[in-house]
């Protein structure tokens, strides 16, 4: 009896001994582990993780609104389109974006850099992951045919990560699937140029793709984006020949850009039509989250006693609202005589003059007016009569319009907002669509010459938006509405300005603006011309100087602060 | 527009009503049942030598509902909002000792205690949680299920697996009581290390010699008892989150998923944690030396110690930049090393008086403790680590050279008074009348270069205190006691961040009365900068503004307590009534201006000593109470 006593303790204790390592040896619990995914399916989940970065969103919802899709902070507030909105003390380092006074200790600079990094690395891991698989002598392989098409599905987005994260910072880490440990991806610095990278990943996107989607599945990248990206690239290099050619592959095998409705662009219920180029997937998720939805533009939810109401952030500017003015012929002002006399809808009225403000129909607007800008007496989308100030957080600060791509109906509301939060919404942004490249190709036709094509481009542009229907105040047109064709091109300069002056009524709001002021070299004399003007309307705008470095952004800080030395800041910060 | 709120005030901003706060907290419910035991088998195998197994199990089951309620006087609150979260989990552990023990007394002198022995440790849990909005009935807990729920219905659970494995040996050894020796070794298994790093071995000695005992004290009589001591020793800390080694991999549909198809989400996976191979135990060695006395008839009594105590390879979540880690968590690495030097000093006195009924008792009591805490190297990799962030501030550092947690940012030397000011003075980018103005430390070359920017930065303050202190007194006579209890800190500083929102209006909403006597035109000798919404980002930064000196001196306790003449009214059967009044945090002197100067720390990546985030401030009590003893 007393022996067994003594045996048993020490047969279990040299059981344990014995097998102690084992007994370390606990497993991960509900995470994946990288010998879990040596399979053709972790390398498709891998594609699909990636592709998740094009919301601009890891995951959460607050705090993700410089990383947007739509880019509306760095793209359009920081240019003349837009002003942050809401109230001054909100989300005040947004202030300095729209003022030229970013320091790189602002907080929307790593949310940028951390989520277009984390897109680097989901397409990285997917390339390591697929050379894994196809070079093991497993069975679970893939043909070649899909695996080079995954290769170019994923160097696509990695090209448009990277495309996104130089426009903002210029002087970036390159990191490729060859650097696998973490170690080491922490040690790259910022000294060399990425264009050359990107444009590789396009060039084997456009050698590799497909004019239909791979899959079948509308959300992944095809030939029509790979070209059109890779058209882009080139045109920010000012290679407008080779761009052109890009472009025209795509507007020549794409259907006519006038048998696609404008508005079917920002129509929840048309999204992912023919129009899209590349596009960022949003829903809400079946159990109501907003993580996969349209969390960049969610504070431009507006304000108060709106339908959907939030923040009341991203307000159109004073001027861009006058830009869509024509002239009797139905064209713009080019020479920037429309901001005489300016139209601003009921701001600075007061007392009985505010109360009975009527909306004046007889001004003559181009009709993308109203589907870009929401103002005072006129239908908001199906939403009812826009009322002013009382969707709008503070109209002397921000203004008294407010934007309208990037909301949805209130029919479509149910199963399209996320409860609880129903500024987040599941429409979808586009990154590039197909007026975009028929602008761009109008682009490099007067570049290289050939205005004619330039005209040609820019009024099938024109000739779309003359099909829009009439936007309604009180049952009738809001405005008189007119946009016509150009007659001529009479020389270079006069095209190049009516090229970019339609981009800017085309694709205002939608995250270009700024970047093209850059490209085009004119970032300083207009914004600081823009800021001038708006002054005198809303107390978010002010006299400012914009300096060379203004034109990009610091590199941020904390990723300074983190890379031990790996990184150097950008010149003048 | 709510019953807290009002209606909706203007300039009131996004903060929550703190009394709504707590009464919407009304119906949130936290049960905690946890059970434990533990069986042991012990043999004696020949005289003095026992073999002992102990099996311990932990039992511990939770659940919690919490049900969220609108906000509507919050400037972005919402009316709708009714959410209800439940979660239910259980957490396990088994520990289980062998110990093998010998213990002999050798003529009568030589007390000799031999043990070795193992330990195991498995640790495991699971917890389900979920989610639902907006349910038909408003208000009332039992409507409140998930299946009530109309929207918004999630789940999720998650738990996880952990064991250790000790194997170690313990010599005792006393010479008469006069002479103690101690040593002990152990190696510790830890399954949050990788297979080349799981264990680490740490040994400890101590030796301690009881002087009072030795005859050449024995004819002293002033001196009761009197025992050096001294001791090194080495510990082990491996409390980080498991599997900081691997790279774990997540699909989950907030992090990885896409509509792929437009219109559902299909999964996909993404690092979601990143790896350390080499990540290994934190170690803490220690010396100390030390004094007991006690003299004069036990009146006076007291220790002395003196320590110095060595942590290396400290374990931190250094963040890496995100060319290297995306979005993912980034691991824990051994960090670098930090030193802890110092003195405690305990001195009572005791004084009793027996003499006749006047029975006239009293202690007093005082500690005083001095620590110095300095990082003294950061692992190659690390050059200095700043920590401590909320919104746009980092409050802290981890630096060479420099305690722990220190707090990092600008020093405030003045306000510019003008556009000459700015000018002739170092400045930033927007510098504008009314402004800090930042000390020029250095530049882009180590120098100051006039102008201010993140090479400027430096240490503008410690959470860590010169030196603490307390103070006891406690006092009988006749049937009346008397208890107080003082203590406090002198010389650590305190990280206000709340001034971010009350004195820099980083928001909406209530501001502080400092603002009347900001900086102006008129009111130049201010050093508080001008409240101006418009002001460059740099101003908002972590600055000496936010920093304030800690030291405090507070009553924490005072007591008063009358003991009823019970003995001869309930024979017997109650032997001490006493009822007594007392009072807890009764006073505080302190310069510090925010809410409590006893800051707890604030937890971001890690511990941020002495930040305060406007805690709820320790309370008043005052309780009126009974004691019976039967």
């Amino acid at each position: 009896m007393k022996k067994a006593y003594i045996i048993l303790p020490v047969i279990l204790t040299l059981l344990i001994l014995s097998c102690g390592k084992g007994f370390l040896d606990t497993d991960p619990q509900g995470v994946i582990i990288d010998e879990q995914l040596k399979t053709t399916k972790a390398v498709e989940a891998s594609l699909i993780g990636a592709y998740g970065i094009l919301n601009g969103n890891i995951n959460g919802t607050w705090g993700n609104y410089s990383s947007g899709p739509s880019q509306w902070l760095y793209g359009e507030v920081a240019a003349d389109n837009a002003h942050k909105g809401s109230n001054s003390g909100d989300q005040s380092p947004m202030n300095d974006i729209e003022l030229h006074r970013v320091g790189p200790t602002n907080d929307n600079l790593p949310t940028m850099w951390r989520v277009y990094y984390e897109g680097i690395i989901r397409c990285n891991k997917t390339l390591q992951l697929l050379k894994t698989v196809q070079e093991s002598d497993a069975n679970d392989r893939f043909s070649d045919e899909r695996a080079t098409q995954i290769e170019a599905e994923a160097k696509l987005l990695r090209g448009h990560y990277y495309f996104f994260l130089k426009r903002v910072f210029v002087n970036i880490p390159y990191l490729d699937e060859t650097i696998t440990s973490t170690a080491d991806a922490v040690k790259v610095p910022n000294t060399i140029d990425v264009d050359p990278m990107i444009e590789a990943d396009f060039k084997f996107a456009v050698d590799n793709l497909e004019y239909t989607k791979p899959l079948g599945e509308v959300g992944r990248v095809d030939k029509y984006a790979a070209e059109a990206y890779l058209g882009k690239l080139y045109l920010y290099q000012k290679k407008y020949p080779e761009a052109l050619v890009l472009f025209k592959n795509v507007i020549t095998n794409k259907a006519p850009l006038t048998d696609m409705p404008f508005q079917n662009n920002f129509d929840i219920n048309t999204e992912n039509g023919p129009e899209g180029i590349l596009v960022a997937q949003n829903i809400i998720n079946d159990d109501g989250s907003g993580d996969n939805g349209n969390v960049g533009d969610m504070l431009a939810g507006l304000y108060n006693s709106a339908p959907i109401s939030c923040c009341g952030f991203y307000q159109p500017s004073v001027d861009l609202a006058n830009a869509y003015k024509v002239n009797a012929s139905g064209l713009p002002l080019l020479d920037n005589s429309y901001r005489t006399n300016p139209y601003k809808s009921d701001l600075g009225l007061s007392g009985a003059a505010k109360t009975n403000y009527q909306v004046n129909k007889t001004l003559a607007f181009d009709p993308r007016l109203d589907y870009t800008i929401g103002r005072r007496g006129v239908s908001y989308r199906d939403w009812g009569t826009m009322p002013g100030d009382d969707w709008i957080r503070d109209p002397a600060y921000g203004g008294p319009f407010v934007a309208v791509k990037q909301m949805i109906d209130k029919s479509d509301f149910s199963g399209n907002t996320s409860p609880g939060t129903t500024n987040i919404t599941g429409l979808n942004v586009n990154i590039i669509r197909l007026a975009d490249v028929y602008l761009m190709a109008a682009e490099c036709a007067v570049e290289t010459n050939d205005l004619t094509y330039a005209r040609n481009r820019v009024n099938d542009v024109r000739n779309r938006a003359s099909s829009l229907p009439a936007v309604t105040a009180g049952g009738t047109p809001a405005a008189a509405y007119d946009v016509n064709p150009y007659a001529s091109f009479p020389n270079q300069e006069y095209a190049r300005n009516a090229v970019r002056f339609e981009r800017r009524l085309e694709l205002a709001m939608e995250g270009h603006r700024f970047y093209d002021l850059v490209r085009w070299g004119i970032a300083k004399t207009v914004i600081e011309d823009y800021q001038d003007f708006e002054k005198d309307f809303v107390s978010s705008s002010q006299t400012i100087t914009f300096e060379d470095k203004d034109t990009y952004y610091p590199i941020p800080q904390e990723q300074m602060d983190r890379s031990g030395g790996a990184l150097t800041q950008n010149d003048g910060y | 527009m709510g019953n807290f709120g009002g209606s909706r005030g203007s300039g009131l901003g996004n903060a929550d009503n703190p009394l709504a706060v707590l009464y919407r907290a009304k119906d949130n419910v936290n049960t905690d049942n946890q059970f434990f035991g533990s069986a042991f088998a012990d043999l004696n195998v020949v005289k003095g030598l026992n073999l002992k197994t102990v099996y311990g199990v932990r039992y511990d089951n939770y659940t919690s509902i919490n049900i969220g309620y609108p906000n509507p006087e919050r400037s972005e609150g919402s009316y709708d909002n009714n959410p209800l979260n439940e979660a239910q989990g259980y957490a396990t552990e088994w520990t289980w000792t062998n110990t093998l023990t010998y213990k002999n007394k050798f003529n009568d002198k030589h007390d000799l205690t031999l043990l070795a022995g193992t330990e195991a440790v498995e640790s495991q849990g699971r917890v389900v949680s979920g989610t639902g909005n907006n349910f038909f009935i408003f208000g009332d807990i039992n409507y409140y299920y998930l299946s009530a729920a109309s929207k918004g219905l999630s789940s999720s659970s998650n738990g996880y697996v952990s064991s250790l494995f000790s194997v170690f040996a313990r010599a005792d050894y006393n010479f008469y009581d006069k002479y103690l020796l101690s040593a002990t070794i152990r190696r510790d298994g830890s399954s949050n290390f990788g297979p080349n790093n799981r264990y680490g071995n740490f040994p400890a000695a101590s030796a301690a010699w009881r002087v009072s005992n030795e005859n050449f004290l024995k004819g002293v009589s002033w001196i009761n008892d009197l025992k050096l001591r001294a001791g090194y020793g080495s510990t082990g800390n491996q409390t980080i989150p498991s599997f900081q080694f691997l790279k774990r991999y997540q699909s989950a549909i907030n992090s990885s998923s896409y509509p792929i198809d437009g219109t559902s989400a299909a999964s996909g996976i993404w690092t979601s944690n990143y790896d350390n191979p080499d990540v290994k135990w934190e170690q803490l060695k220690s010396w100390n030396l030390g004094l007991d006395f006690a003299v004069a008839s036990n009146k006076i009594d007291g220790s002395f110690d003196w320590y110095s105590r060595k942590t290396t390879d400290m374990l931190y979540p250094v963040p890496l930049p995100a060319q290297g880690v995306g979005g993912g968590a980034s691991p824990y690495v051994n960090i670098g090393s930090m030193s802890n030097k110092g003195l405690e000093l305990t001195l009572n006195y005791h004084h009793n008086s027996t003499a006749g009924k006047e029975a006239f008792k009293f202690d007093i009591g005082g500690n005083i403790s001095r620590n110095v805490n300095l990082v003294t190297e950061l692992a190659p990799t690390v050059k200095q680590q700043l920590y401590g962030g909320i919104r746009s501030l980092q409050t802290s550092i981890i630096v060479p050279n420099q305690p722990f947690g220190a707090f990092y940012g600008y020093k405030i030397t003045g306000i510019y008074q003008n556009a000459e000011d700015i000018d002739n003075r170092p400045s930033y980018a927007d510098a504008r009348i009314g402004g800090p103005v930042y000390a020029d430390i250095s530049g882009p070359d180590g120098t100051p270069d006039g102008v201010i920017d993140a090479n400027d930065r430096t240490v503008i303050g410690s959470p860590h205190p010169e030196f603490i202190y307390s103070l006891s007194f406690n006092t009988s006579y006749r049937n009346f006691d008397l208890s107080m209890f003082f203590n406090g800190s002198q010389g650590n500083d305190i990280f206000d961040v709340t001034r971010y929102y009350t004195d820099f209006s980083a928001f909406d909403g209530a501001v502080s009365t400092r603002m009347l006597d900001a900086w102006s035109p008129t009111n130049t000798e201010s050093m508080t900068p001008s409240p101006y919404r418009n002001r460059p980002a740099l101003e908002l930064q972590a600055n000496s503004y936010y920093v304030q000196d800690g030291s405090y001196f507070r009553m924490k306790l005072l007591q008063i307590g009358y003991s009823l003449p019970v003995a001869n009214i309930f024979k017997d059967r109650i032997k001490n009534l006493r009822i007594y009044a007392s009072g807890s945090n009764l006073f505080t002197v302190t310069k510090y201006s925010g809410l409590d100067p006893e800051v707890t720390q604030f937890s971001s990546d890690f511990t941020a000593p002495g930040v305060d985030l406007g805690v709820y401030p320790s309370s008043r009590q005052f309780i009126i109470g009974l004691n019976a003893t039967f």
